[in-house]
């Protein structure tokens, strides 16, 4: 009664997120599925899952097929899942919750309430949480939902759990619960599988570990026979180059100047106060795992963020009030995503996409067409004509296109998310060129936020790694910042470790 | 508040009745009900209740459909043109000479069909559900003018007069208002209602649970248009006689009397029985304005401002309670089938 | 598209490059119907496209053009936007106009400022409701097409109908030469709007918007503006119809308005205005209003009666629907 998954391949548009992935899982076997940013070990659950539908490839039990893309085939066939997101809706309550899978009748159409409620206290005793039986899951904490979510999934005693990132909002206490209830249901003859980047867990939980790098497998190997330096070096590539091997024809000694100064700001409600400056001409990273803040400090620097006192903006020295992106454009700050549907105006014209930036400024900047080409010719950027429509152009080139206009605001500041998602190799060398040399020539502050580690360490003078709304680590260009040191900052960065960077300009 | 919560009796009781999200509509009902009756005490006469009875019926009922729909997070714009439809096609079964156990429940077929047809177009064609069910209405309604062009016609008169009627001093009306009250409360008890918040809650997490969303969609649909039917029928008793502009003013008052009641308009939450006092709200606000004195001819400019001013409030409570629930929520807000490369 | 492969400009596109163009471009289906309709109707009845018929045919298109214009730029704006109160606005429209012109060339100056006040209020009430409270657009303004076809009723009631002033009967009726003073009118607002489309900064930054607001915003556009603008110039536009429909018709009724609500949207649709923002122009909404005009006579001519012409129109729309609103299949 294992699960076979076999030749699973999936892409989202140009980016393929995993390459003709295959493993098994035995009755008794819990098997981690392990890796850094990026690795689609997430998507490799969720396929299994049945949330998402595979490209090619299958997922069997015991040499049955499942349906793809139905979780309740899933459910049919005994596999159940906590999703990293949960599965919950904020407003029923949690026996209401637990019931959705497979709601108790009575007289045929009717629910059974008793009968929801009793199961609900039964699964949730389980985990000592019989008291949340009857409250909106709203109202309750973090931790307390991925306990819910992990009781949905055992509520229908599936023969398979996959477990995404469960631990990883929970305390340590919580964490101890779930590893007893794994224990239990291996005992009983359950298998499991494991989504998680926490090493520590890893060991002492699991039997067999995939390793995931970049959509494919890297390692299928017991746990006990691999040591921790084999699977980190394994997720990050290996390479230890302390210096960037890479042509970067800068001098370092002009970045004194401080560009933008964020002090004090919190992050989080009862969370602790972060800081970092950003020197002229310096291309700083922010890096760790998705979600961990990075994109609540680009939201402060570009006026979608209240920054309040005792927390302070400084660009060039003066404090500034950024309201809104309005004022962050006026000011000279420019916003770029690789997330096109966050800053391209797909159906619209080349022309349009690239004057849009200029269009609302007090002195609106006339641009004639030559120059329109021009700025895209410093891009190489490939397209049919300034009226074709930003989407008949391919992802790299879209993204070239929005980066130029950024450029020709000339910005004191230049914030990246993710600028080259989703794009080819070539494009993305360019786009990297085409940043440094913005940075050198136009003394323009950039502060880049990456789910690619590699991207990171190439192009960026510094990275501020976050975790949980903080920062953790700092690593400078030069100084031991390349892709293994930053997949090992949020990989074994132990909870206790924990301070601010109150971020300098520069270093020497 | 949850559906097996409002089944249940809850540990402190006031609280919870509070809490209960149709409480608000309740008060404003009672409230205005009690100005209604103050200002013309034959309201509470016999009469008067089999007169504020069977007025008010049809918009009950279309709204505990609306209701249904908006929980699901869809909607129907088409109620009030198939609500004339069902109206003038009971008539003309009447007319060619069929009995009420063939022309009642051909007519609210048409309901239903409707429902189907909707159905049809939002969640297997997957057509925005305004617009889609904003066309239909256009469907619906020349269909009706089809059918009888003018008001006129007649149904048999006992019918009439069943629902002008009273036993043991309840109007028909309002017996058959409670029955449409219980009717929803037992729909509220299955399997389906529990699936249909989740549905529009969250359709992906919904899906992600294992639950098939254009079933249950479907299935609201259909409901809807069932109530969309009796709404129709109730209208025919009412007035005796057919019209095919009939139901022009109930599409909106359909959609404002659940959302005045506390269903959320993006779906997802709520309790359909507020739809009902939702709806009485709405119509003994019609009525006092009568009794002040304001001309009928400014009635429905103001009814209309109401409407929108009670949409309009409400719209902005539920935003502001959202955010506030979600600042208190840390745990990760995306999507579920969105992943990340 | 390939990235290895780069287009220069080259020499001057071929005949059939540029028919390929022509055919592939929105307004050609709203020509290409109005060219089998035409046909049809020619069949029908041979005076269907005498020069008489056709300016006829024309000034009816007017009225329905100016309105749909204005419900175009309420859809480019995006975000959902529609307008479903034109009708009522059109009605109110006229009833102001009747009322304060009271017959005379001289009050008409009043009259015009008195429906151009009155229809940007409800513009901006639209926004409001819109934009500041969150209310789906087609929900506010259907909301607002009751209260205005109340407020229309109750004001009705106050006063004796009158007939319109000689100068707007002229407008409604009288031709310039050959050509009707109504098609005049709907060349002038073709124009002004088109300007006001390709030139004007609220213009550029209105396709934007429609196209993305999250976009506009993050490029430093003011949203808001666009949108309070947009609703307020379409209602607007539909109080200016109402005006020409008074002259037109030569009285007013309750429900002079009505047709034209489920006609703009379709107009503006078959002109290839985007359900979802971001894309259309001004020639579309004219040509979809000659179209609906068009098939709406062809129908009358054909026998058929209001009842079966309003089924058709839901149907077309309906059909139109399907074939340009689909969403997403979103999941997986």
């Amino acid at each position: 009664m294992s699960i076979t998954v076999e030749h699973v391949s999936k892409h989202y548009g140009p980016i393929i997120a995993l390459r003709d992935v295959g493993f098994t899982v035995a009755p008794g076997e819990v098997r981690a599925l392990f890796g850094g940013n990026g690795s689609g070990k997430s998507t490799l659950a969720k396929i299994v899952s049945g949330a998402v539908r595979p490209d090619s490839g299958r997922v069997s039990v015991d040499g049955a097929p499942i349906p793809a893309g139905s979780p309740r085939a899933a459910h049919a066939a005994g596999i159940t899942t906590t999703f990293q997101e949960l599965s919950l809706l904020p407003d029923l309550t949690v026996a209401e919750n637990l019931a959705l899978t497979h709601v108790p009748r009575v007289a045929g159409l009717f629910r059974a309430d008793k009968v929801i409620r009793a199961e609900a206290r039964a699964v949730l005793g389980r985990l000592g949480l019989a008291h949340l039986e009857n409250l909106p899951v709203q109202a309750l904490q973090v931790g307390e939902k991925y306990l819910v979510e992990l009781a949905k999934a055992l509520r229908l005693e599936p023969r398979y759990l996959i477990l995404d990132e469960l631990t990883s909002a929970l305390h340590e206490h919580e964490a101890q619960l779930v590893k007893r209830v794994l224990a239990e249901h291996c005992k009983a003859g359950g298998g499991a599988i494991l989504v998680s980047h926490r090493l520590g867990e890893i060991q002492s939980l699991c039997d067999t570990i995939t390793v995931l790098r970049n959509g494919e497998v890297v390692a299928d190997t017991d746990v006990a026979s691999v040591s921790s330096d084999d699977l980190i070096r394994w997720v990050g590539g290996g390479s230890r180059t302390g210096d960037r091997g890479g042509a970067r024809a800068r001098t370092t000694a002009t970045k004194t100047a401080r560009r933008v100064e964020l002090s004090n700001v919190a992050l989080e409600a009862d969370a602790g106060e972060v800081s970092l400056a950003v020197g002229k001409g310096e291309i700083l990273g922010l890096g760790g795992l998705p979600d961990q803040g990075q994109a609540a400090i680009l939201a402060c620097l570009f006026g979608l963020r209240e920054v309040r006192a005792p927390a302070r903006l400084l660009l060039d020295g003066a404090p500034v009030q950024l309201r809104s992106p309005t004022d962050a454009v006026r000011a000279g700050i420019a916003y770029v995503s690789g997330d096109r549907d966050e800053v391209g105006f797909a159906i619209r014209s080349l022309q349009e996409n690239m004057l849009a930036l200029l269009l609302n400024r007090r002195d609106p900047i006339r641009l004639d067409e030559a120059q329109l080409e021009q700025a895209l010719s410093e891009l190489s950027t490939v397209h049919g004509g300034l009226t074709n429509p930003l989407n008949s152009l391919s992802g790299g080139n879209q993204q070239k296109v929005l980066l130029a206009r950024c450029f020709l605001l000339r910005p004191k500041l230049l914030l990246a998310a993710d600028p080259t998602k989703g794009i080819d190799v070539a494009a993305r060398a360019e786009v990297h060129q085409a940043i440094r040399r913005l940075a050198a020539e136009q003394g323009t502050a950039v502060v880049l936020t990456s789910s690619d580690d590699r991207e990171l360490a190439a192009l960026c003078d510094r990275v501020l790694v976050l975790e949980k709304r903080m920062i953790i680590r700092e690593l400078h260009a030069g100084a031991g910042l390349d892709e293994q040191a930053l997949v090992e900052s949020y990989l074994q960065a132990p909870a206790a470790d924990r301070h601010q960077v109150a971020g300098a300009g520069s270093r020497p | 508040m949850t559906p097996t919560q409002q089944s249940a009796s809850a540990p402190s009781y006031w609280r919870s009745i509070v809490l209960w999200p149709a409480f608000p509509a309740l008060l404003l009902f009672v409230i205005a009900f009690a100005i209604d009756a103050a200002l013309n005490p034959n309201l509470l006469s016999v009469n008067g209740l089999i007169g504020f009875g069977s007025s008010n019926l049809p918009l009950v009922v279309a709204s505990l459909g609306q209701a249904i729909l908006l929980i699901g997070r869809t909607i129907d714009l088409s109620i009030g043109a198939t609500i004339s439809l069902v109206n003038v096609v009971a008539v003309s079964l009447f007319t060619a000479g069929f009995g009420m156990e063939v022309a009642l429940p051909l007519a609210t077929l048409v309901g239903v069909a409707f429902g189907a047809l909707n159905a049809l177009l939002v969640v297997y064609l997957r057509i925005n559900a305004l617009l889609a069910t904003f066309a239909v209405s256009f469907v619906a309604g020349g269909l009706a003018l089809r059918v009888q062009s003018a008001p006129g016609g007649s149904i048999p008169f006992e019918l009439v007069m069943w629902m002008m009627d009273s036993y043991a001093g309840v109007p028909v009306a309002l017996a058959l208002m409670l029955a449409a009250a219980v009717a929803i409360v037992a729909i509220k008890r299955s399997t389906f209602m529990l699936r249909l918040y989740a549905v529009g809650g969250d359709d992906a997490k919904a899906f992600a649970s294992g639950i098939q969303v254009t079933r249950v969609r479907t299935i609201a649909y259909l409901l809807s248009g069932l109530f969309t039917g009796l709404a129709g029928l109730a209208t025919t008793l009412a007035i005796g006689s057919g019209d095919p502009l009939i139901g022009e003013a109930y599409t909106l008052q359909s959609i404002a009397a659940p959302v005045i009641g506390g269903v959320a308009i993006l779906g997802g939450s709520g309790d359909p029985l507020g739809a009902i006092f939702g709806a009485l709200f709405l119509v003994v606000t019609s009525e006092l304005l009568l009794g002040f004195g304001v001309s009928p001819f400014y009635q429905q400019f103001i009814v209309g401002i109401i409407i929108l001013t009670g949409l309009g409030g409400v719209v902005v409570l539920q935003r502001v309670l959202a955010a506030w629930r979600a600042r208190g929520a840390a745990a990760s807000r995306r999507r579920i089938l969105e992943v990340a490369p | 598209m390939s990235s290895i492969v780069s287009r220069a400009p080259g020499p001057t596109p071929t005949r059939l490059v540029r028919f390929r163009a022509l055919v592939r471009s929105p307004l050609s289906l709203p020509v290409a119907i109005i060219v089998v309709l035409f046909a049809i109707g020619a069949a029908v009845r041979p005076d269907f496209v005498s020069m008489g018929s056709i300016w006829g045919l024309l000034s009816v298109a007017s009225l329905l053009a100016v309105v749909s214009v204005g419900q175009t730029i309420v859809i480019m704006s995006g975000n959902q936007g529609i307008d479903l109160s034109v009708g009522s606005v059109i009605t109110l429209a006229a009833l102001v106009t009747s009322n304060f012109s009271a017959g005379l060339d001289q009050n008409l100056p009043l009259a015009l400022l008195a429906v151009v006040l009155v229809c940007a209020l409800i513009g901006a009430i639209n926004f409001v409701g819109v934009y500041l409270v969150g209310i789906y657009p087609l929900i506010m303004t259907l909301g607002m097409a009751f209260v205005l076809a109340g407020g229309a009723f109750a004001f009705a009631q106050d006063y004796g109908p009158t007939s319109p002033s000689p100068l707007l009967l002229a407008v409604g009726g009288a031709k310039l030469g050959p050509v009707p003073w109504l098609v005049l009118v709907a060349a002038v607002v073709f124009v002004a709007m088109t300007a006001l489309l390709q030139w004007s900064r609220y213009g550029r930054q209105l396709y934007l918007v429609g196209a993305n607001p999250r976009a506009a915003r993050f490029a430093g556009i003011p949203v808001w503006r666009i949108y309070l603008l947009s609703y307020v110039l379409c209602s607007v536009l539909a109080g200016l119809t109402g005006v020409l429909v008074f002259g037109f018709a030569g009285s007013v009724n309750l429900s002079i308005g009505v047709p034209y609500t489920l006609m703009s949207i379709a107009a503006a649709v078959i002109g290839g205005t985007a359900l979802t923002g971001g894309r259309g122009n001004i020639a579309g909404p004219f040509l979809g209003a000659i179209v609906f005009t068009v098939l709406a006579n062809l129908l009358i001519v054909m026998g058929f009666g209001t009842a079966d012409r309003q089924m058709m129109s839901g149907i077309v729309l309906v059909a139109i629907l399907a074939l340009t609103a689909r969403e997403k299949a979103g999941r997986i």
